[in-house]
């Protein structure tokens, strides 16, 4: 299963599995946050690496309301504007366990299987 | 679990969509805000800061569509939004979509509510185990097989085809009575049968209650049990399950009750078990056949049903050769001086207790079939002239990238749409024609009862609906969805004249939709003649201004001929008393009752075998019958107080010219039989036809009352003042009297006439209907075609009209481009008729299938509205203004 992808400007395409963990675990972190919030906090700890398009956040997040790991819920922003908070349920937050578990054995075998010399 | 859930959230959010857009646009909205904010923050001058937000966040309208899709179904939304469009086109158009509706309504409607009488009477089994193998058993009589092709059986051929046949599982018999019930309130007359034990288990039916009779009391002696019928038992005693063994009183005689019968129980009734087998509607009582050592040796007594079950897998021809076989025995048996051909008919009784309906039911179907067909074919030519006008709506949209799939689906929903409509409004219409027809049919339809719109039947409504709507649907929609986009947009003009294909084909629809029409006219046509003439009918008796009721006398009261004609001289007395009755009389049967009292009706000098004498009706009536019943008496008189010492005669015309042509019958004498006594004729009555209005006067012979009156009597009554006066005079009149006499409620002459012709006006309105429907669809259709054809040349018209063709010119160019096809259609439909005319004969009266002047009346009527059809539009077209009509290309 391949997640992630370069794209042509050498910069990380992000799919959509990996996207939703990261909103995850951005929540997790966090606590509950708006889209705007969530989409920076990926953008820092990217560090520019990975091309988001703060836009295919919100797909996402849907998606993760319709499966039941993130709740939705409007209220007051720090400038006291409406906007909709994402917070993890307790669905969410097992979720997160299993995938970042999941995420790790994956990453290991790929860094097994890339490393030269190895094969 | 995840995979429902998702399910369950886009389709709550499916049906919130616009919510759900609402949402999304505020929070992307807010998104924006803050990241501009943040840009300014960063030292971004305000005016850039909002492009460098757009750029970071990415396209607005994809991330809403995204969104979108992930809320919903694309596929479902897509949909939708054909199905809006679909129902706003067809808002739009109001005209097209209330004549596609009310098409499919009227069609859907009628088919599904003659399908369901079709279904319910014809189709689906009779309400007992394994019908199929049921059969009934009749008589052949070689010798009066010209006039009773079969007759009832005797008691000898019930017992000897029980003890000898081998092709039957069970026979039973059933040989209809009626009955005094007393005891309880008011005296009545029930309607029974003595029937074998086994009847039930031939039938494969369980009583409801209790049991029915055992072999054992199918003998005289231990006959005294009855079983219920569920009617009788809900209203004589309440339903209530302590009537199984408690007692009835049936003419005077004890019976105990073993056993009820189920509400769903069904016997055939009059005719349904073949001609002369006096089976009531509803069987009220059953009492244990038990033949007695007399009745085994009757010879005489045709009075008989027999059902029998076949042993599977033996056919009705071989039962058949089995049952005649033992025939042949019998009548080697009898000693007679000419040879009796004595023979069987075995039927199917599913084919008896339909037989008679089943080709007006069919004759029906297929009406309604061909105005279902007559309403597609409208529906095709209206879709498809509207097509030739979308085109260009279709090449736009598919010019704007939608697919041709997509076209063609939005035409086919579109048309599925208007179809479901016209389904659902047509089950509305079904349901309303079902009770029409059930109310109105007369009471002569069998099985009617057991009739009713259902499952099956609605699913076969919907199942039209759709098919009807894929065959007007599909044409224009692959059209539609053909159509290069390019080329139709670049013509932006109509072209000046139309196609020849499609005006072929207009022109076909057209004929097919008036062939069909005239077939059906001419049917109803003759069938309407018909009615006509039977209302034109002369009688031969007055219907005006008398009552008529039936009186039957308790034979335990009245076991004498003595006792009843005491009774009988005791009524007309005292009815003679009574005011606004003219003239009371009586006879043996009701006027229209059909055949009864059949005998040799023979020159007492006849010296041929018995067989080859002719026979008549012989009724029973009082000296004012003729007077009555305004039967004009030709010769002699009529009976006086004096013929009661002496046997004397009155007969009818035809019967004094059979028997005696050329020569004066009265002073003649006739005789029923060899051993009978040879009776004087005093009187010739005029010919009446008061067996049957329908068929012409057989022979008649009238004999006095007080010779050998009769249990049941019907009593008639002249007149002069209204129904509910006499009625309750003829009522009182006879229980003073005697109570215990029950008396049917009183009718009008008017009232018999009209149910006697019941079933033919019923048939003859129906087909009506029928092809009226069928006439005004197909002018709907022609208008509507011939329409749109001149609003389509309306260009090549105005060009002629420029070029100086006068109105009347331009009028009969049209009108003649539309009635081609008519009267090509109209010529096939001729043929139709006259080719379904042949199997339609047993349905008319007096009128030949290929009448003439009812193909005429019908051809000029077809012709005068197609005509008016095609003329208006065609007006339309002559005043057409040759500069705007040529300035609106």
């Amino acid at each position: 299963m391949l997640l992630l992808a370069v794209n042509m400007s050498e910069k990380l395409d992000v799919l959509h599995g990996a996207l939703e963990l990261m909103v995850l675990r951005t929540l997790d972190a966090l606590g509950p946050l708006h889209g705007y919030g969530v989409a920076r906090r990926i953008e820092q700890i990217s560090d520019g690496a990975l091309a988001l398009n703060q836009g295919t956040l919100y797909p996402a997040l849907i998606r993760l309301e319709q499966k039941g790991l993130i709740t939705a819920k409007w209220g007051p922003s720090d400038n006291n504007r409406r906007a909709k908070f994402y917070a993890l349920t307790a669905r969410g937050r097992k979720h997160l366990a299993a995938e970042t578990n999941r995420w790790g054995q994956v990453a290991q075998l790929l860094a097994r299987f890339l490393t030269p010399g190895e094969v | 679990v995840t995979t429902l859930r998702t399910l369950a959230a886009r389709l709550r959010t499916a049906f919130l969509r616009r919510r759900g857009d609402r949402d999304t646009s505020e929070e992307i909205r807010g998104h924006l805000d803050l990241l501009i904010e943040e840009h300014i923050r960063r030292g971004v001058p305000p005016d850039e800061a909002r492009d460098a937000a757009l750029r970071s966040f990415g396209s607005l309208t994809a991330t809403t569509e995204a969104c979108r899709e992930t809320r919903g179904f694309p596929a479902l939304d897509a949909l939708m939004q054909d199905i809006r469009y679909a129902a706003r086109s067809a808002r739009k158009s109001r005209g097209f979509s209330f004549v596609v509706v009310s098409c499919i309504a009227l069609g859907v409607g009628a088919n599904t509510a003659i399908f369901s009488i079709v279904d319910g009477i014809l189709l689906r089994p009779l309400a007992y185990r394994e019908p199929d193998r049921l059969v009934v058993i009749r008589t052949i009589i070689g010798q009066v097989e010209h006039l009773y092709p079969t007759v009832p059986a005797n008691a000898p051929q019930v017992v000897r085809w029980r003890g000898e046949s081998v092709s039957f599982e069970d026979i039973a018999a059933v040989r209809p009575e009626t009955y005094t019930l007393t005891g309880r309130g008011e005296a009545q007359i029930v309607a029974g049968a003595r029937v074998s034990a086994t009847l039930l288990r031939t039938l494969g039916v369980k009583p409801l209650e209790g049991r029915f009779f055992l072999e054992d009391e199918d003998r005289p002696g231990p006959d005294d049990v009855v079983v219920l019928g569920y009617e009788l038992w809900k209203r004589r005693f309440g339903a209530d399950r302590r009537a199984v063994g408690a007692t009835l009183m049936l003419d005077d005689r004890r019976y105990t009750i073993v056993g009820v019968l189920p509400a769903s129980f069904r016997f055939p009734r009059q005719d349904q078990m073949g001609a002369s087998l006096p089976l009531p509607p509803r069987l009220d009582v059953m009492k244990p056949l038990a033949l007695t050592e007399r009745e085994k040796t009757s010879f005489g007594d045709y009075s008989y049903g027999v059902i029998g079950r076949l042993r599977p897998g033996v056919t009705v021809d071989r039962s058949l050769a089995d049952i005649n076989a033992i025939q042949r025995r019998i009548a080697a048996s009898i000693p007679t001086t000419s040879k009796l051909d004595l023979r069987a008919a075995v039927v199917p009784l599913h084919e008896l207790v339909v037989g008679r309906v089943r080709q007006s039911l069919l004759l029906a179907l297929g009406a309604v079939a061909v105005v279902l067909l007559i309403g597609c074919v409208n529906l095709a030519a209206l879709a498809l002239a509207r097509a030739a006008v979308r085109l260009r709506e279709c090449a736009l949209r598919a010019a704007l990238g939608a697919t041709r799939a997509r076209i063609m689906r939005q035409l086919l929903l579109e048309s599925l749409i208007l179809a479901g409509i016209g389904g659902v409004c047509g089950l509305a219409v079904a349901r309303a024609m079902l009770d029409v027809f059930v109310a109105g049919a007369p009471v002569a339809v069998p099985r009617l009862d057991e009739v009713q719109l259902d499952v099956r039947v609605a699913s076969f409504a919907f199942a039209l609906t759709a098919l009807a709507s894929m065959l007007f649907g599909l044409a224009p929609a692959w059209r539609g969805g053909r159509s290069d986009p390019q080329r139709a947009l670049q013509s932006s003009n109509r072209s000046a004249t139309e196609g020849r294909a499609p005006a072929r084909l207009r022109g076909l629809l057209i004929g097919v939709e008036v062939a069909l029409t005239m077939a059906l006219l001419v049917v109803a046509g003759l069938l309407v003649n018909s009615l006509v003439r039977v209302a034109q009918v002369d009688p031969g008796f007055d219907v005006q201004r008398i009552a008529v009721s039936d009186v039957t006398l308790p034979i335990t009261r009245y076991p004498t001929t003595a006792d009843r004609s005491r009774f009988a001289d005791q009524l007309l007395t005292e009815l003679t008393r009574m005011p606004g009755i003219v003239l009371p009389a009586i006879g043996s049967r009701r006027p229209l009752g059909g055949e009864a009292g059949i005998n040799f009706l023979a020159r007492a000098d006849d010296v041929r075998p018995i067989f080859e004498r002719p026979t008549g009706n012989y009724r029973t009536v009082s000296a004012g019958y003729f007077r009555a019943l305004g039967i004009p008496l030709v010769a002699g008189r009529t009976f006086d107080e004096s013929d009661r010492k002496r046997q004397v005669v009155v007969v009818s015309q035809r019967t004094a010219s059979r028997l005696w042509p050329g020569e004066p019958a009265v002073g003649k004498r006739i005789r029923s039989s060899d051993t009978s006594p040879a009776v004087d004729v005093i009187g010739v009555v005029s010919d009446t036809r008061e067996v049957d209005l329908q068929k012409d006067p057989p022979l008649m012979a009238y004999v006095p009352y007080w010779g050998r009156a009769p249990l049941a009597l019907s009593l008639i009554v002249r007149t002069d003042a209204p129904l509910d006066h006499v009625a309750p005079q003829v009522r009182a009149a006879i229980a003073r009297i005697d109570p215990q006499v029950p008396v049917t409620p009183v009718q009008t002459m008017e009232e018999l006439v009209a149910a006697a012709v019941a079933p033919r006006r019923f048939q003859a309105i129906l087909m009506a209907a029928f092809a009226g429907t069928a006439l005004l669809l197909s002018c709907i259709g022609i208008y509507g075609a011939l329409s749109y054809a001149v609003a389509r040349r309306s260009g090549e018209l105005a060009i002629r009209a420029a070029l100086g063709a006068q109105p009347a010119q331009l009028v009969g160019q049209v009108v003649s481009s539309g009635m081609k096809p008519v009267a090509v259609g109209l010529a096939a439909g001729l043929v139709g008729a006259l080719f379904l005319g042949k199997g339609l004969s047993s349905l008319l009266f007096g009128v030949d299938p290929r009448d003439p002047a009812t193909i005429l009346v019908v051809s000029v009527l077809l012709a005068v509205v197609a005509g008016a059809a095609c003329y208006f539009p065609a007006r339309k077209a002559s005043h057409a203004d040759p500069i705007a009509a040529l300035r609106s290309e």
